[in-house]
């Protein structure tokens, strides 16, 4: 929905409300901050399960095997997903 | 008594033994699928013209319809799972572990259906990897990257936290079950000890704790997608990530009340899903849909008092025009769910499940429509001087939407004829 959201852009820089430049500096900032937030507590739950007492313990390897499998299972089935897909869309 | 003894055979029911009626329940869910895949490929062979999807201003139309409403509704249903599974871990709630694993397919199931949302609305879904291949430099710019960084990190948690906390059941159930079952099941468990039950518990208890700011900000960066929309009328305010936050915790455990109910009943384990849990649930609905109700309230006064030309104009079409039906229908509906769970709650009227339910079911319907009100009015309201837009969804939009529901029954249906819907490890523990 491209054209959608430049003509949505368009609409608003037109209008005087905002224009691109600041538009773009401003969506910036939430982008990072939703990274950083998501994956703070992630890491630190990696961080946990690779420490104290879980360290070095089975179940941590197939939990932290389970995350990262499920990651490229993510990866691969997009991948898939858009290969199959561009044979049907014109 | 245990789990194991013959007499709680009945909690595994559902993995030995199928009925003709699950057999047409399942034939019916194919056929909805049936109906979903041929309107997608109707979507994707002949493009986004089919959709009632049209441009702001120049198309006289909204450039996000329905699917955008699934998807928001979809997010907001996964909060639920994970953040009542975790509430369970943390607090201690023994009573609700039952419908623990429930919780947490709800918010798996939803997950999926909402990322498959975003897809069925972008018009070059075969162009979806790039999202993956152009992730850094995107990062900044766009929200869609934004919610792939939430939703691919809550499916990757959510995942992993429902295997870690299910294989011990599936350990114990290898030699109670079918021999296709059991072998899946051997395969599933790898690197498995017995004396592993301890570091699960303090797996999950850390990753119950980190789940909470990662649902919050699941919501919140959808709430963001709009709140941060400087120049869209009815959107930029800040009222929306807290908004939003309030509005998935109503619909995901009136979600979680539905299913748990819907099992409950075709399994008869009423002495399994207890009335005391329905009770809680009830009470807690109870509280979130005053907030959400006053949220609305504020959002809408705000407006009205003093808002900005703009702004009045969502709000007119959303008060008196073309969605007032809609509006109020929202209005009214959440406010009826909520008397019927209050007047439960403070004594006044007897407790029923029926009434719980009846009630959860309203919140779901009234938070789709709710999530509909949000994303098309303010895209119908052109800030130049283009003529009000029109959206009405086609018959493709209903039935792939249609069919995002029928997909979420099926993968619960497919899901409890493989695995066990409840935590028997939990549950017998407790």
């Amino acid at each position: 929905m491209m054209t959608s959201f430049h003509t949505l852009l368009a609409d608003m820089y037109a209008s005087h409300v905002l224009n691109v430049e600041e538009w773009y500096r401003t969506s910036a900032m939430p982008g990072y901050l939703v990274f950083l937030i998501v994956e703070i507590p992630m890491l630190l739950l990696v961080l946990v399960v690779l420490s104290g007492r879980l360290r070095s313990q089975k179940t941590s390897i197939v939990f932290l095997g389970v995350m990262t499998g499920m990651l490229l299972l993510f990866v691969a089935v997009t991948f898939i997903m858009s290969g199959a897909l561009s044979f049907i869309v014109p | 008594m245990g789990w194991r003894s013959d007499a709680e055979n009945r909690l595994i029911r559902p993995l030995h033994q199928t009925s003709k009626a699950f057999y047409a329940f399942f034939v019916a869910l194919l056929v909805g699928i049936g109906i979903f895949a041929f309107a997608w490929y109707t979507q994707l062979s002949q493009g986004l013209q089919v959709t009632g999807m049209r441009d702001l201003g120049t198309m006289g139309g909204a450039p996000w319809g329905i699917y955008i409403t699934n998807f928001i509704f979809y997010i907001g249903i996964t909060h639920a799972g994970i953040a009542i599974a975790s509430a369970i871990r943390i607090m201690k709630l023994k009573a609700y572990i039952p419908i623990a694993r429930i919780a947490e397919l709800v918010t798996i199931f939803s997950l999926m259906m909402a990322a498959m949302s975003i897809i069925f609305d972008i018009g070059r879904p075969d162009r979806a990897f790039n999202m993956i291949l152009f992730y850094p430099e995107r990062l900044g710019q766009s929200p869609l990257i934004w919610d792939l960084t939430a939703i691919t990190t809550y499916m990757v948690l959510a995942v992993s936290y429902l295997y870690i906390e299910m294989r011990e059941d599936l350990v114990a159930l290898q030699n109670r079950v079918s021999t296709k079952h059991g072998k899946l099941y051997r395969l599933l468990v790898p690197l498995y000890s017995p004396d592993e039950r301890p570091r699960v518990e303090r797996i999950v208890w850390w990753a119950s704790i980190f789940n909470f700011p990662v649902m919050v900000m699941v919501h919140t960066t959808v709430a963001w997608i709009f709140g941060l929309m400087v120049g869209r009328p009815g959107w930029f305010s800040a009222i929306m990530g807290p908004y939003y936050v309030a509005g998935a915790v109503l619909s995901g455990v009136a979600m979680v009340a539905v299913v748990a109910a819907f099992f409950r009943y075709i399994f008869k384990w009423e002495d399994i899903i207890t009335a005391d849990i329905f009770k809680g649930i009830g009470n807690f609905m109870t509280a979130v849909a005053a907030i959400y109700l006053y949220f609305l309230l504020s959002e809408q006064i705000t407006v009205v008092f003093g808002g900005p030309i703009p702004e009045l104009g969502v709000s007119e079409a959303l008060l008196s025009m073309e969605y007032a039906g809609l509006f109020w229908f929202q209005v009214i509906g959440l406010f009826a769910a909520f008397t019927i769970l209050f007047v439960q709650a403070i004594g006044i009227a007897r407790r029923s499940i029926l009434a719980t339910v009846f009630s959860s079911a309203l919140i779901i319907l009234v938070l789709w429509i709710t999530r509909f009100l949000i994303v098309v009015p303010a895209l119908t309201r052109p800030l130049l001087s283009y003529p009000v837009g029109q959206y009405v969804p086609t018959w493709v939009e209903l039935s792939i939407v249609g069919g995002t529901f029928v997909a979420f029954v099926l993968l619960f249906a497919l899901f409890t004829k493989v695995f066990p819907i409840l935590p028997l490890t939990e549950m017998e523990e407790k």
